[in-house]
């Protein structure tokens, strides 16, 4: 549905040229939820900005539904803007116009008769919630009504691909999930194709079904949510999971972990449980089958996309040659383990 | 105060609403796109246009620094062109629009310029042709600050319409001046005065309300 293309941005400044995108490559299928991951600087609004050409490339190609938009004309560009829903972190509604007449925008704009206009702003207000609100004004509004505005007004222009950048990220955390609920149940009733960025991987978590990370305006990591956070490969990956799923490794450990031989001190694990296997026996088998003592640190369990996922940090007496096969068995088994590094072995007591 | 003198006064503020109230509508529908295309075409707008809003920005501060007074003598034979005289009240109305035109244009374009910029990018991202972006966003967004630029304007020119006496253009300010000043009859001088600060309060007032009953937010 949405292919971007060697897309690069490149802005002139006083202290010369800056580039905001560097050759980025992605597709987002029909029915998609792509989400784009990033800390700010690393380029996602500028990248959701060239989707619909609020920004212009340096160089590339956005293809909608296999067109090329950046080829177009001012006024073929308006008319693809049309199939091009966007809601905004700051919503940008009109304080001038009430509900109802902020949903019905995009289709005067379009130049839709007023009858079936009316209907499709009735149908967009019903579905995100807000039928009962059509008269008020935005400043009457919560921000989670607002960006439910925000959502109908995108709906109403029935676009083929909606683009919502940091949408949530103006929320409350509460207010936040209704909002990605309502963009999920959206997309599934509708076959939408939504592209959203955030620098929050709870929202990728929550709702999106692949993820792309980026970092300097290039894209270093891009598959499904549940491969990604299952087997981030990147260190940026690697700290956005850490954030969503919280610190494993309790901050007694973290403060005294050293890299290096392990010199006869305790060696600190992280398992990676995705899938079916989460819900192997898998402790107390390395204990049995390796003869090796594990004292269990910290843990969590998740859900990611409908599957068990999960991480263990456990603490390993006995040297490399014990633990050696024990990794060997684990990763053979396709369960990801990291060796953090070794703690002092009073601490090991201290546990 | 005599009837003759009260006569005097209708008059004279009939005038002044004449010449405030011609000029400042004429000056608003010639403010209002200037304005417009003042702030299009200033930097990072939708219409970016350097040598446009350079140049319009030249000429606009070339009249407001224009003094009033040499305004009024200076452009008499645009005035003979236009209104077929150079005295009476139609002769000072040509100044006073051409005085307001860009002191209300730079207004509005203040005005507009208070508009949500991410509301305009929401509206393009509509695939909104410039104009629709005017009409259907700038303008209405903007509805408050533009009634309160149009009020500041209005105030303004009843001042400068005191000045047209010196075109014959009578009005209250001339009337002052000529049977306060020149006549010595302070009363009327007071009396002038009372009435422009009535009519100034009330302009601001309905004005105020205005924008009250505009805004939203």
């Amino acid at each position: 549905m949405l292919d971007i293309v060697h897309l690069s941005k490149t802005y002139a400044t006083a202290s010369g040229p800056v580039t905001a995108l560097d050759d980025v490559t992605f597709s987002v299928a029909r029915g998609e939820i792509h989400g784009i991951i990033g800390r700010s600087g690393a380029g996602k609004s500028t990248l959701i900005r060239c989707i619909n050409l609020l920004e212009r490339p340096s160089a590339g190609q956005v293809l909608v539904d296999g067109r090329d938009i950046t080829r177009l004309s001012p006024r073929e560009l308006n008319a693809a803007r049309r199939s091009i829903g966007m809601v905004f972190q700051h919503f940008n509604l009109l304080a001038s116009r009430t509900v109802f007449d902020n949903v019905a925008l995009p289709l005067e704009i379009a130049r839709v008769r007023p009858g079936l206009a009316r209907r499709r702003v009735r149908q967009a207000l019903e579905r995100v919630g807000l039928a009962d609100m059509a008269e008020r004004y935005p400043a009457q509004l919560s921000g989670g009504q607002k960006q439910r505005v925000g959502i109908a007004r995108a709906l109403a222009g029935q676009p083929k691909v909606l683009l919502c950048d940091e949408a949530t990220s103006a929320l409350d955390p509460e207010t936040t999930e209704q909002i990605l609920d309502l963009i999920r149940a959206i997309n599934r009733e509708l076959d939408l194709t939504v592209v959203l960025i955030t620098h929050e991987m709870q929202v990728i978590k929550r709702i999106a079904d692949r993820v792309a990370v980026l970092e300097a305006g290039r894209v270093i990591e891009n598959g499904t949510v549940f491969d990604v956070f299952t087997n981030p490969c990147s260190e940026t990956a690697q700290r956005f999971v850490r954030e969503a799923i919280g610190q494993d490794v309790p901050a007694r450990f973290a403060a005294v972990l050293e890299q290096g031989p392990a010199l006869g001190r305790p060696t600190l694990l992280r398992i990676s449980f995705a899938g079916p296997a989460a819900s192997d026996p898998i402790v107390s088998e390395l204990a049995r089958r390796f003869d090796l003592n594990l004292n269990l640190v910290g843990g969590r369990l998740d859900e990611i996309q409908g599957q068990p996922f999960g991480t263990l940090t456990v603490l390993v007496d006995g040297g490399p040659a014990k633990i050696e096969p024990a990794l060997n068995y684990l990763r053979a088994r396709n369960m990801p383990v990291e060796v953090l590094g070794h703690v002092p072995s009073h601490d090991r007591a201290a546990s | 105060m005599s009837h003759p003198m009260t006569a005097l006064l209708l008059d004279a503020l009939l005038e002044t609403l004449l010449m405030v109230g011609v000029s400042g509508a004429v000056a608003t529908v010639i403010g209002l796109p200037l304005g417009v295309v003042l702030l299009l075409t200033s930097k990072g707008h939708i219409a970016e246009n350097r040598a446009v809003n350079a140049t319009l920005g030249a000429v606009v501060n070339a009249a407001r620094s224009t003094p009033f007074i040499i305004l009024m003598v200076a452009i008499i034979p645009l005035t003979r062109l236009l209104v077929g005289t150079s005295i009476g009240t139609p002769a000072a109305i040509v100044p006073l629009t051409l005085a307001a035109i860009p002191f209300v244009a730079r207004l509005f374009e203040a005005a507009l310029r208070e508009v949500d910029p991410g509301v305009i990018q929401a509206v393009q991202a509509m695939g909104a042709t410039r104009l629709q972006i005017v009409l259907k966003v700038l303008l209405p967004e903007a509805a408050p600050g533009l009634i309160a630029a149009v009020t500041v304007m209005l105030v303004s020119l009843t001042g400068y319409s005191a000045m047209a006496g010196a075109v014959g253009g009578g009005g209250l300010g001339d009337l002052g001046i000529r049977y306060g000043y020149q006549r010595f009859q302070p009363e009327v001088m007071a009396a002038v005065v009372v009435i422009l600060i009535a009519l100034v309060q009330a302009t601001q007032s309905i004005g105020d309300r205005l924008v009250r009953r505009f805004s939203r937010k």
